[in-house]
């Protein structure tokens, strides 16, 4: 009996491990070669029948129609690929997609919610190196080419830029007036930003007003040494006890609500802000995208402004964080020249025009801007999104997984109080020799 | 006797088969590949490369591992006494037949089928440092109450409250089922022999209860090793590493950083030591339990 | 005068444990009808001050709620069907037959059902995926009905009824089979409501396997509908919580319906004492 088991487990075993993922390099180096042929056989005989590509992407009411629109459009320009898109929700996405791609899956193309994870797949080539299809799509690219330098690891690109958001400053003109305050300025330190904030914090319990509301996210503190451009691998991490330090400083003084308060809350600035609860918000620029919807739905009911992110002394005015959400190809796909079609029909000037009306296009091309632009109903500046200078939010390197994690222990623990930010950039630095590969 | 067995075999592979043909497809063989796979470097992709004992070396020098080991050793010793005298308390309250009884029955049971999300959200609000309900209530008596999930120090105190919260109310089923089926005579024969209500409990109800006890104690023990959702959505293993446990640091291992491999062997660990506690109780189960 | 005041004293525990268990029930179904505003206002608001039946009507609109709730109906009635069915056999061998390599095998249940369930996610899928049942119901349905945990409860039940009860059958010249089925099924009938309330409302709140097998909005549950309101309406936990509660109603029905077996159950004597 034991034995007759203990076969039939090796036996299963040996059987799925194989096809399932032990299989991968060979299925990797045939699939190789089909896509060389199904190319040549379409090209050969026009009259072949349609490839169905499978898209993967995460799905809230504004991409799905979106994406809706970019396949319609892109179905009409390619009657013999058909795109199937596969949606999961956005808090679990990630899950779903390492999941969906573990060993081979028959899922082509898909989108990255974030560097990191683009990073964390690209990295162990699960998806497909983009240079010389990039480079062989000519002008087509021409509109989001500037962000593929942001994109490479180890000087190779992985995928196509889709949306580009960097950071801006968004504030509530009505608090500003009513307290006599200027609206802050496009040139500002992060040092005068706090001061402001202070200045602005207004009330007690439930009828006050904050200056100041940032996402609880690392980069609020970690930026300030992005922006002076370093990175959280340097050898030397002081320029980022600054940030840390003027992070903490605007919870300690009541002009910004705590971790605390806001994971007790589930606060989220969209709300807050809508509630004129606080005078001014640090975030993406997919946020006027938002307002602009909440206005549309009778939820915003006062003037809003957006600046330059606040910057650290001696940095450029309009130095931001920038980030992009890239499309790649997957390794194990059948039909990569339909799936890189797709991708860069999406990224060009047709499928980004599409993009910005919907959200933060990664392309700079003019049709482009207009499209987006349009979108905003009063004369809202939209220099600090086209205009800005980015700066990596995130360091293509080894162990970027890792380091983001230990960064936001970390962070966390000194904005809860429980460490000094000194103690925190210690701590940084030496669970960073430790646990990164 | 053991020529006894044989004309049952039959039958009893025949009631098996159902069970054990799935099982050893859908479970059994997954829970060996995980097995397996702790002797790789898998990433989830790339070809598997047989590594030996490397990633059990890594383990003895893994702080985040260690941290982990202890919170959920912690977690659990803590967690299943609480959740085993509440359930048992519960069951004992509701174990009688007054009007409207099922509708108790089925508000102790609730926290068990709530949803994760609602159950985050409100707790979280219970627990808020400053305008949380508790605190609110602490402030009358201390002017620095305690910061609950927001503090290393005391988070994992909140999550074991949650827990045998949520917990409670579950077990609590499987004891009622069990007091069910003691018979009432023998109440009143211990009643006749001048047993107070302490005392029937005692001689009466823990010793018939035994069976269910031991599937209780075990059954808890194993989930709490492997509870994940709760923390997941309450803490995510924070403030800092202060309530990472084992599962969600397995999680983020092989999910977040793509060692499988490495994530496989933090589980077995884990396995072992489950294991190792459980074949303890079933070594015992002969002393205390009365069937 | 003294048992009315203990009953009274029982009465006032059990409502106030009742309230402390059922606070997040309340808070769900108070802020299911709150403006979105209102939702987070301290000390909380358990009456909404403004009453907002419309969050219902915008939840059941935004997803495919009713093929959510088939699904999710259709899977909880299947699995908890064929668990009952699977793991009642088992476990009956388990307990009550004598067979070689009986303790070994049961061991090996014990320690697969340790084994936590992230980890062995990913082989389970890749078997999923090779027999080719990602994306459809049966991946799901295989995943839970043979569960070891089911087979341990339903062992640990059986094993506690008198023994007689069995010979006696058996002298009357009853078979195995049916003495599974007409003596032990109808003395067991508590543990099969116990096992029928975990399973049933395990399946209905089960989130992580759908989420990796299914993948069509038609197959969906209803777990993945709340997370995608969760992702759609970001913070908006008015709407969340109209769909909770929406979820809701059938497992307290099962319930209800399921815990009058605890009392009908067992006839006295037939647990050996």
């Amino acid at each position: 009996m034991k034995k007759w088991l203990a076969g039939a487990m090796g036996i299963v075993l040996t059987g799925t491990l194989l096809s399932g993922c032990g299989g991968n390099a060979q299925e990797e180096a045939a699939s190789g070669g089909n896509a060389a042929e199904t190319e040549a056989a379409s090209t050969g005989n026009a009259a072949k029948e349609p490839v169905t590509i499978k898209f993967m992407h995460w799905s809230d009411t504004a991409s799905e129609s979106m994406y809706a629109d970019l396949v319609a459009a892109f179905e009409a320009h390619n009657p013999d690929v058909n795109v199937e898109l596969v949606k999961s929700d956005i808090k679990t996405y990630s899950e779903k997609l390492t999941i969906t791609l573990t060993g081979s899956s028959d899922v082509d193309a898909f989108a990255f919610k974030d560097l990191k994870e683009y990073y964390r797949l690209a990295s162990i080539g699960r998806v497909v190196q983009l240079d010389d299809q990039a480079a062989g799509a000519g002008d087509a690219l021409n509109g989001v080419s500037h962000l593929f330098d942001t994109l490479k690891i180890d000087g190779k690109l992985y995928g196509l830029p889709f949306r580009n958001d960097g950071w801006a400053l968004f504030y509530n003109k009505n608090l500003f007036d009513a307290a006599g305050v200027a609206y802050p300025k496009d040139d500002m330190t992060w040092e005068a930003y706090v001061a402001l904030a202070k200045q602005l914090t207004q009330g007690e319990g439930q009828g006050k007003t904050w200056g100041s509301f940032m996402p609880d996210w690392s980069q609020t503190w970690y930026g300030y040494g992005q922006q002076l451009g370093k990175t959280l691998f340097d050898e030397d991490l002081a320029p980022y006890l600054r940030g840390l330090e003027l992070r903490k400083e605007l919870t300690d003084s009541g002009a910004q609500p705590t971790v605390a308060e806001n994971q007790a809350t589930n606060a989220h600035y969209r709300p807050v802000f809508l509630a004129g609860k606080t005078a001014m918000v640090n975030t993406g620029t997919w946020f006027p995208g938002m307002l602009e919807q909440d206005k549309k739905d009778g939820k915003l009911s006062f003037d809003w402004g957006m600046t330059y992110v606040p910057h650290p002394e001696g940095v450029a005015k309009g130095t931001s964080m920038s980030t992009a959400v890239v499309h790649s190809v997957s390794a194990t796909s059948k039909h990569k020249e339909e799936a890189f079609k797709w991708l860069s029909f999406i990224s060009g000037d047709e499928g980004q025009t599409i993009v910005a009306k919907y959200q933060t296009p990664a392309s700079k091309a003019d049709g482009v801007k207009q499209a987006f632009e349009s979108n905003f109903s009063e004369g809202i500046d939209m220099a600090p999104i086209f205009n800005m200078t980015p700066v990596p939010e995130r360091n293509l390197q080894a162990g970027l997984p890792e380091l983001e994690t230990i960064v936001t222990e970390e962070g966390n623990r000194a904005l809860l109080g429980e460490i000094t930010p000194d103690e925190a950039i210690a701590s940084i630095a030496d669970r960073r020799s430790k646990e990164l590969p | 006797m053991k020529r006894a067995f044989h004309p049952q075999a039959r039958t009893a592979y025949l009631f098996l088969l159902p069970n054990v043909a799935g099982f050893l497809l859908f479970i059994a063989a997954p829970a060996v590949m995980a097995v397996l796979l702790g002797f790789t470097d898998w990433d989830g992709f790339n070809p598997i490369r047989w590594v030996g004992l490397d990633n059990y070396k890594r383990l003895l020098t893994d702080e985040s591992f260690h941290i982990s080991l202890v919170n959920t050793l912690t977690y659990t010793a803590l967690s299943c006494l609480l959740v085993i005298c509440a359930s048992i308390a519960l069951a004992l309250l509701v174990n009688r037949k007054t009007r409207g009884i099922t509708v108790f029955r089925a508000a102790y049971f609730f926290p068990h089928i709530a949803s994760f999300i609602a159950v985050a959200v409100i707790w979280q609000a219970i627990f808020h440092p400053t305008q949380g309900p508790i605190n609110m209530f602490l402030k009358l008596f201390t002017d620095s109450p305690p910061m609950w999930l927001a503090s290393s120090d005391w988070a994992m105190t909140s999550l074991i409250i949650v827990t045998v919260w949520k917990m409670a109310g579950y077990y609590m089923v499987l004891f009622l089922a069990g007091l069910q089926g003691i018979p009432e005579e023998l109440y009143e024969a211990a009643k006749i022999d001048g047993a107070g209500v302490v005392r029937r409990f005692w001689r009466v109800t823990l010793p018939l209860l035994s069976p269910v006890t031991f599937l209780v104690v075990i059954t808890c023990i194993i989930n709490l090793f492997k509870s994940f959702d709760l923390i997941y959505v309450m803490t995510a293993g924070g403030p800092g590493r202060a309530t990472s446990v084992l599962v969600y640091d397995i999680y983020k291992q092989a999910f977040a950083f793509n060692k499988f491999g490495y994530a496989s062997a933090e589980a077995i660990v884990l396995l072992a030591i489950v294991l190792l506690i459980t074949f303890v109780q079933y070594r015992g189960e002969k002393k205390w339990v009365n069937y | 005068m003294g048992q009315l005041l203990s009953r009274s004293a029982l009465y006032v525990v059990m409502v106030a444990i009742a309230l402390v268990m059922t606070l997040p029930f309340i808070w769900m179904l108070s802020t299911s009808f709150k403006l979105e505003e209102h939702v987070f206002n301290f000390p909380i608001e358990w009456i909404p001050s403004v009453f907002a039946p419309e969050n219902y009507k915008a939840v059941w609109t935004a997803i495919p709620m009713p093929t959510y709730y088939w699904n999710s109906v259709k899977l909880a009635l299947i699995i908890t069907a064929g668990q009952l069915l699977t793991c009642s056999l088992a476990g009956y061998a388990f307990a009550r037959l004598e067979f070689p390599g009986r303790n070994r095998m049961f061991l090996v249940y014990l320690v697969s059902y340790m084994i936590p369930y992230q980890v062995i996610m990913i082989p389970q899928y890749l078997i999923m995926k090779n027999l080719g049942l990602v994306n459809s119901h049966w991946a799901l349905v295989f995943l839970e009905i043979f569960s070891p945990y089911g087979v341990f409860l339903m062992r640990q039940f059986f094993i506690s009824i008198s023994r007689e009860l069995s010979e006696a059958a058996r002298i009357d010249g009853c078979g195995e089979i049916g003495i599974f089925a007409r003596v032990i099924l109808p003395l067991a009938k508590p543990a099969i409501a116990t096992l029928t309330i975990f399973c049933f409302s395990w399946v209905w709140n089960d989130f992580q396997a759908p989420l990796i097998y299914l993948n069509d909005d038609r197959l969906k549950t209803i777990p993945l509908g709340l997370a995608s309101l969760n992702g759609e309406f970001a913070s908006q936990f008015n709407l969340i919580m109209a769909g909770a509660v929406s979820s809701l109603i059938p497992v307290i029905a099962v319930f209800f319906f399921a815990q009058k077996y605890f009392i009908s159950g067992l006839s006295v004597g037939a647990v050996k004492g």
